[in-house]
């Protein structure tokens, strides 16, 4: 008896010490290592959450869509094999291309309006960032992303972050911050093997990186659910436009 | 005022919803259970009667929080399982109780087998027929193979003599749902528990308690430290693993069998040591597995208490060995493809069965014509533990492959494009994965002994010194972990 009471005080004890750690503003740190804190606002956000997710209806998923996919030089991937998700899941896809571009020539320029326009889009699928990495104007760069967030004006759409290589100086953040919830497919924890030019993923690690965007962006956490379903076999994307990085953009 | 509410809120929000990653190395729980081992230790002091009762109820909504609703299927096994086994027992001798023991084995297992292989059957007919339905999948209750084996050992040693039919339903219930067993076992038997059940615990043996203590710092050390960490890069592999390199998916692999061993025995330490702190004894459910020198002794030392389930309720009821070689083989690879499909419902757990039984046919036949007059000495030990690893390493390929083409994909990468320089290439971008797998391989290595002595340093070892333990690893636990603690493997057989 009186060993499980010891046990009892040593247990209650350190969880007792995690938690006030927890709460306490102050964090300590042993040279470069932090000895991390629970997140208790988290675990209880968590179960609020959980409640309100039972209470909210569930979002519909939707069919038979007009997917417009835009971006930079990495969307050459991932559209490939969107291109198989499409024709499986029966969307209509159109892939616009701009080589090198970034935030800024697409929320400068009237290029996405153009586009939409042209195809009419009722769903848009974004993947930029990926040449603005290692930028330092990052209040710039978020005043294009809500510049590209208003151009789409309300249709839903998926913004795949860029997946680094080596980190970012926060372009990730910046766009996760300016496109709301639901919308954001973070690419920063996935491990792509990288082709010969060691910057774009291979063909199969593009494959994989639209698998793991396709998840999302079907499931529940997605703000517009896209019906995805892995497809069987390969589809050719064939309604893509490519715009070289010397296209100045619709003015 | 307001926080009051908003107090009470959580709490009742926290008891009345399910978690479904609740399991024994949640903070979530360890907080419940502080709670619960607090009044566990007041009650079976003063109150022993009602102890077996706050035990029961605790269990139950241990279940509830794993399972939510389905958590009825529990209670409902465990009341109708004692009873149809009085009932059994009631019968006259002979045929008639063999056939009231076939009849309340299949009520047993029934519920198992609609829960587990409803939709598998579904897919099978699906293919034949090539229908274009598509079945929803059936959720299944967390725990639901552990608890029907307990179940079945039961009503089987009763009928068999070897445990007294007089358990009352109350020590009964206690045994089947007993929360720490509750979700991935061990599997244990009524001979092992129930007698404890009765016993007063006015006077708990403190070198068990602290025993306990031991078991579940290494249980978190296991599945915190080790296992969780290194599932993120075996996960990768497993999910596209054309994306890697050969020498990547090589170390997926192997990455994989450090990862399961630690999760599943991490699972089982956890357990044990739960149930010591209570004052309850049970038996390992594993020996340094891959220590084995053949596959024969890796079932020795692998999930024990599954391993020895079906050697004494399928392999030997079977015939065993009494039959001659030829029935032996046999009845060895039989009892290894219905502990594939036991696994689940699927084609990969039966292939992986059938590498199993595959691989103790020939050792049995090997041993049969000669194996044993091969010098014992270090280079055959090398080679044999060589080659036990490797197969039981490549056997987990299919266990963990979602489905054939993703094995297949991943040993022909591993094959075709295993090359060095992707080994320089992997080191230096996944260093820490690499440490913390050599690291576990090393210290899966100790002696048993050493193993002993260490627990009993710790068990004699002063308060402080404990204390120290568990909060050094309890916070390595939480510098560690994920944003989601990955599930134990082992919940979703």
């Amino acid at each position: 008896m009186r060993a499980q009471i010891k046990t009892l005080l040593l247990m209650a004890a350190v969880l007792a010490a995690i938690v006030v750690y927890a709460v306490i503003p102050a964090e300590i740190t042993l040279g470069s290592y932090t000895i991390r804190k629970i997140t208790l606002a988290r675990l209880s956000r968590l179960h609020i959450e959980q409640t309100r997710q039972k209470r909210r209806a569930v979002k519909k998923t939707r069919r038979n869509q007009t997917v417009l996919f835009i971006g930079d030089s990495m969307v050459e991937g991932l559209s490939r094999r969107m291109g198989d998700y499409a024709s499986e899941n029966g969307h209509r896809l159109y892939t616009v291309i701009w080589y090198s571009s970034s935030t800024e020539s697409w929320g400068t320029t009237h290029t996405l309006e153009h586009y939409i326009a042209r195809y009419r889009p009722t769903y848009v699928l974004i993947c930029l960032g990926s040449n603005e990495l290692f930028v330092n104007d990052l209040a710039s760069r978020a005043q294009y992303v809500r510049n590209i967030v208003k151009k789409l004006d309300g249709i839903p759409f998926v913004w795949i972050s860029p997946s680094d290589w080596n980190g970012d100086t926060g372009i990730n953040d910046v766009i996760q911050e300016n496109v709301g919830t639901g919308r954001f497919f973070d690419s920063r924890n996935l491990k792509l093997r990288r082709g010969s030019d060691h910057y774009h993923p291979t063909w199969a690690a593009a494959a994989y990186w639209m698998d793991t965007a396709a998840r999302f962006i079907s499931s529940q956490q997605c703000a517009a659910p896209l019906q995805l379903n892995r497809p069987n076999t390969h589809h050719k994307a064939t309604r893509t436009k490519l715009l070289q990085p010397s296209f100045e953009g619709f003015k | 005022m307001a926080k009051i509410t908003q107090l009470t809120t959580t709490l009742l929000d926290f008891l009345s919803t399910q978690d479904k990653s609740w399991s024994l190395c949640t903070l979530s729980f360890m907080a419940s259970f502080l709670v619960f081992f607090a009044i566990y230790i007041g009650l079976n002091r003063y109150r022993q009667p009602w102890t077996k009762a706050y035990v029961i109820a605790f269990s139950l909504f241990f279940a509830y929080k794993a399972n939510g609703i389905l958590m009825l299927m529990l209670p409902i096994t465990a009341i109708s399982s004692w009873y149809l086994t009085r009932f059994m027992m009631r019968l006259k001798r002979g045929k008639i109780r063999r056939s009231g023991l076939a009849i309340v084995i299949l009520a047993e297992l029934t519920p198992l087998l609609y829960y587990k292989y409803t939709d598998f059957t579904l897919e099978i007919l699906h293919e034949i027929l090539h229908s274009n339905f598509s079945p929803e999948k059936m959720l299944l209750p967390v725990g639901i193979s552990f608890f029907t084996f307990q179940a079945i050992s039961y009503t089987v040693d009763v009928y068999k003599g070897r445990y007294p039919k007089t358990a009352e339903l109350t020590d009964y219930a206690f045994y089947l749902t007993f929360f720490p067993l509750l979700i991935a076992g061990p599997i244990t038997r009524a001979e092992v528990l129930l007698p404890q059940v009765g016993r007063p615990r006015e006077d708990i043996d403190s070198g068990l308690v602290y025993k306990g203590l031991w078991l579940i710092i290494c249980g978190m050390v296991k599945k915190a430290l080790i296992a969780d960490y290194i599932a993120q890069y075996n996960n990768i592999v497993f999910d596209a693993p054309a994306v890697q390199s050969g020498f990547g998916d090589l170390m997926g692999v192997l990455g994989f069998s450090v990862q399961i061993y630690c999760d599943f025995s991490g699972y089982s330490d956890l357990a044990i040591g739960v149930a010591a702190l209570m004052g309850y004894e049970l038996k390992d459910n594993f020996n340094f597995p891959y220590q084995s020198l053949n596959l024969t002794e890796f079932w020795h030392r692998w999930h024990i208490s599954l391993s020895t389930w079906f050697r004494d309720y399928l392999y030997i009821p079977l015939g065993g060995n009494r039959r001659g070689a030829l029935r032996t083989y046999l009845n060895s690879f039989l009892a290894m493809i219905v502990a594939g499909l036991w696994h689940g419902a699927s084609w990969m757990f039966v292939a992986w069965g059938v590498l199993h039984g595959i691989g103790l046919v020939v050792h049995k036949l090997c041993k049969n014509n000669g194996l044993d007059r091969i010098p014992d000495n270090t280079a055959v030990k090398a080679i044999s533990w060589c080659l036990t690893f490797g197969y039981v390493t490549f056997a987990w390929i299919f266990f963990r492959s979602p489905d054939m083409a993703t094995a297949t994909t991943l040993m022909t990468n591993i094959l075709q494009t295993t090359s060095l320089s992707d080994a320089y290439t992997f080191l230096m971008e996944y260093p820490l994965w690499i440490i913390v797998v050599l690291i576990s391989l090393e210290l899966h290595s100790i002696r048993g002994n050493d193993y002993s002595w260490l627990q009993d340093r710790f068990v004699h070892a002063p308060w402080l010194v404990k204390l120290g333990i568990f909060a050094l690893v309890l916070q390595l636990a939480i510098n560690f972990s994920q944003h989601s603690i990955q599930p134990f493997i082992y919940t979703q057989f």
